[in-house]
């Protein structure tokens, strides 16, 4: 234990006595592993987010829809409603119109239920479902210079002439999930009475939201949906969600690959630094060996050098993407799409665990062959060596 | 009666520069080594010295005889067996001292006791202490690394870094050979002593000096190890009469192209009638001190 304790600080010294390039190399590794962290960073806030708007929309909720996605009767609500362990059945009507001239995606569900959907941040919600109020996302507000209590212009293509609704309330925008349903346009949530008429969908529902009276009912309610009306489609919170996560996880792969690029980059630097290290001391490894240093111990003085330089890049690294991930959460995402997402920035272990892992697993692997090869170096050869 | 330190039994190597050109370093050398010998190998470069000493160091392995160390015979061993071997029976002392750079002076010489994993860190620091004592190192000096060390200094080091692990024997390569005459006779001196001591001591070495000090001098040529160097050599430069008479009548060269050179500047009148004078004459001296 000694000797390896002691054969570390050699290496360690060897470091510290060439410090520009122990930088240089750290900070290669440095910069591949703060893409990592900072797009996990991402990615969990994407996570995080995504779980947070379908639990709240969702919570203890299936959506129902017919298979082929067309629109179902109404009559279908009240037949849902009756089924035992169901605490009640929401119509939701969706499509897509102009507000003010401009996309807008439009949202329409009973008034009392509409706050499951939108969280107002400005003025109140929809008094009635006969009133002619809406909600509206407050981003899309602002950009268009709508204010609580404005009068908006709604036109579809069943209400060319359109309809004039006042602006009850702004609601939060933002959410991943909304952001997915409706692009860049803008989000305008109408009572369930002016949608059917908007959307020319009197007595139709596109998708039906199912609450159950109890948590532990839930899979009971999903099986009697599923047996009794077959051509009707049900997805619970956690069939969303893997939607989802299925999405998430290709971002995450290509994100992840190129992260990886990055790092194979630094594993090349890793692996230069450590032969470089080992040409300029082939004499003193002859020397070494002919005090009686064996292979492995040669080999360990080598391989803790790329680790102890993987060590040095990973806390660096993992301190960079924190604070990059900051950034890019904050500050980049905000401004680079036209609808706001504002992702939770989420500082656990876990991406500093992971940064160290892969960087100390990249600089071992990639000190491995040189070290290996500095192992083999017969003394006599490496005494002569000028 | 105990087997000698070492024992080379007609030990001959050849290297292979490319396919086919053969170079025999050695030819059927047989040496024996006794406790507490101390002894030297003179002889021209090319001669094979080095070879000699990396063999009885096992460092090399001989393309035939055999090698034997403590009454082991060590010419089949692994590579692995080797290294142990090395680490508890051979020190090394080379011409460039070849300290560790990143450690300091103490340092270098609990190396090896460390890495024989036969010495805690405390008692290696202390053998350590003692040994640079025992060689005469400053001890203000025990913790500078080798670079802000004087040559005498490094050596010093280096052969306390030999003794580290009580060695059955130490092989010196050019000890005194990068060192300026006041190191090389302080480095002598403690090889003298060390040996008094009853280590055993091999030095291969062009000076003469330092042979003289030992009990028994071996001379190589042509890969040929002969008992007892020729006593011209002794008393001449380490160089055989063949590579001596060449270098003779280059020197002589050199002093005729002088001449020339000092005769043209006077006719051309560059140099005055006395300096020309002076200048021949110390030519003629150096012509007859070359020729002797």
């Amino acid at each position: 234990m000694i000797t390896l304790l002691y054969l570390a600080r050699y290496a360690l010294r060897d470091l510290w006595g060439k410090k520009v390039r122990t930088g240089l190399t750290a900070l290669g590794i440095a910069i591949g592993i703060a893409s990592l962290v900072s797009l996990f960073i991402v990615s969990l806030g994407m996570r995080a987010r995504i779980e947070g708007e379908i639990n709240k929309l969702l919570g203890y909720s299936v959506i129902v829809r017919t298979r082929n996605n067309e629109p179902m009767s109404i009559y279908v609500v009240h037949l849902l409603s009756n089924t035992p362990g169901v605490k009640r059945a929401v119509p939701v009507i969706v499509g897509s119109g102009l507000v003010e001239s401009n996309n807008a995606f439009i949202l329409a569900v009973p008034v009392e239920e509409i706050e499951a959907f939108q969280t107002i941040l400005n003025g109140h919600s929809i008094s009635s479902e006969d009133a002619l109020e809406c909600l509206m996302a407050k981003e899309s507000a602002v950009r268009m210079g709508i204010s609580n209590g404005s009068i908006v212009r709604v036109v579809t293509s069943y209400v060319q002439e359109g309809v004039s609704l006042r602006v009850a309330g702004l609601s939060e925008v933002g959410g991943l999930f909304q952001a997915a349903l409706a692009g860049p346009a803008s989000v305008v949530a109408v009572s369930l009475k002016q949608g059917e008429r908007l959307l020319n969908k009197r007595g139709l529902a596109d998708m039906i939201l199912i609450r159950v009276n109890d948590p532990s009912n839930m899979s009971y309610v999903v099986n009697a949906i599923r047996s009794t009306y077959p051509n009707l489609s049900v997805s619970t919170e956690e069939d969303v969600l893997n939607q989802a996560q299925s999405i998430l996880n290709t971002i995450d792969a290509v994100i992840f690959t190129i992260s990886a690029i990055s790092i194979v980059v630094a594993g090349v630097g890793t692996m230069n630094s450590i032969t470089m290290s080992i040409r300029e001391k082939i004499r003193e490894i002859g020397v070494l060996k002919s005090i009686g240093a064996s292979p492995t111990q040669v080999l360990y003085i080598f391989l803790m050098e790329g680790l102890l330089l993987g060590i040095m890049g990973g806390i660096m690294g993992s301190v960079m993407g924190v604070g990059l991930g900051y950034v890019v959460v904050k500050e980049v995402l905000p401004r680079m799409f036209r609808f706001q997402i504002s992702l939770p920035f989420i500082v656990s272990p876990e991406p500093f665990i992971n940064g160290l892992i892969i960087a100390v697993t990249a600089s071992f692997l990639s000190s491995l062959l040189p070290s290996l090869n500095a192992s083999k170096i017969r003394p006599v050869e490496a005494l002569r060596y000028e | 009666m105990s087997s000698p330190a070492l024992e080379c039994v007609n030990v001959s190597k050849t290297y292979l520069l490319g396919k086919d050109i053969e170079v025999k370093a050695l030819r059927n050398v047989s040496l024996k080594v006794e406790r507490g010998d101390f002894i030297s190998i003179i002889g021209p470069s090319g001669s094979g010295k080095s070879t000699l000493l990396h063999i009885a160091g096992t460092l090399d392995r001989p393309t035939s005889g055999r090698v034997l160390i403590d009454g082991v015979d060590v010419t089949e061993l692994s590579e692995s067996s080797l290294t142990a071997f090395r680490k508890n029976k051979i020190g090394f002392v080379f011409q460039f001292f070849n300290l560790i750079t990143n450690l300091s002076a103490i340092e270098n010489v609990m190396l090896p006791m460390l890495l024989s994993r036969r010495y805690t860190l405390k008692e290696a620091r202390l053998k350590a202490l003692h040994l640079l004592r025992l060689v005469g190192f400053s001890e203000d000096r025990l913790r500078n690394p080798p670079n802000r060390l004087s040559g005498g200094q490094q050596q010093k080091v280096a052969i306390a870094r030999a003794l580290a692990n009580n060695p059955t024997y130490i092989l010196a390569d050019e000890p005194t050979g990068n060192l300026d005459v006041s190191s090389s006779a302080e480095i002598i001196a403690t090889l003298k002593l060390l040996n008094s001591f009853g280590n055993t001591i091999i030095i291969v070495t062009h000076n003469v000096e330092l042979a003289r000090i030992t009990n028994k001098i071996f001379f190589m040529r042509d890969g040929q190890l002969y008992e007892e160097a020729p006593r011209s050599f002794l008393e001449r430069m380490p160089m055989d009469e063949e590579a001596l008479e060449s270098k003779r009548r280059i020197q002589l060269d050199i002093l005729k192209l002088e001449r020339e050179n000092i005769e043209r500047l006077f006719k051309s009148g560059m140099i005055s009638s006395e300096a020309y004078e002076r200048a021949l004459k110390n030519l003629e001296d150096k012509e007859a001190r070359v020729k002797h």
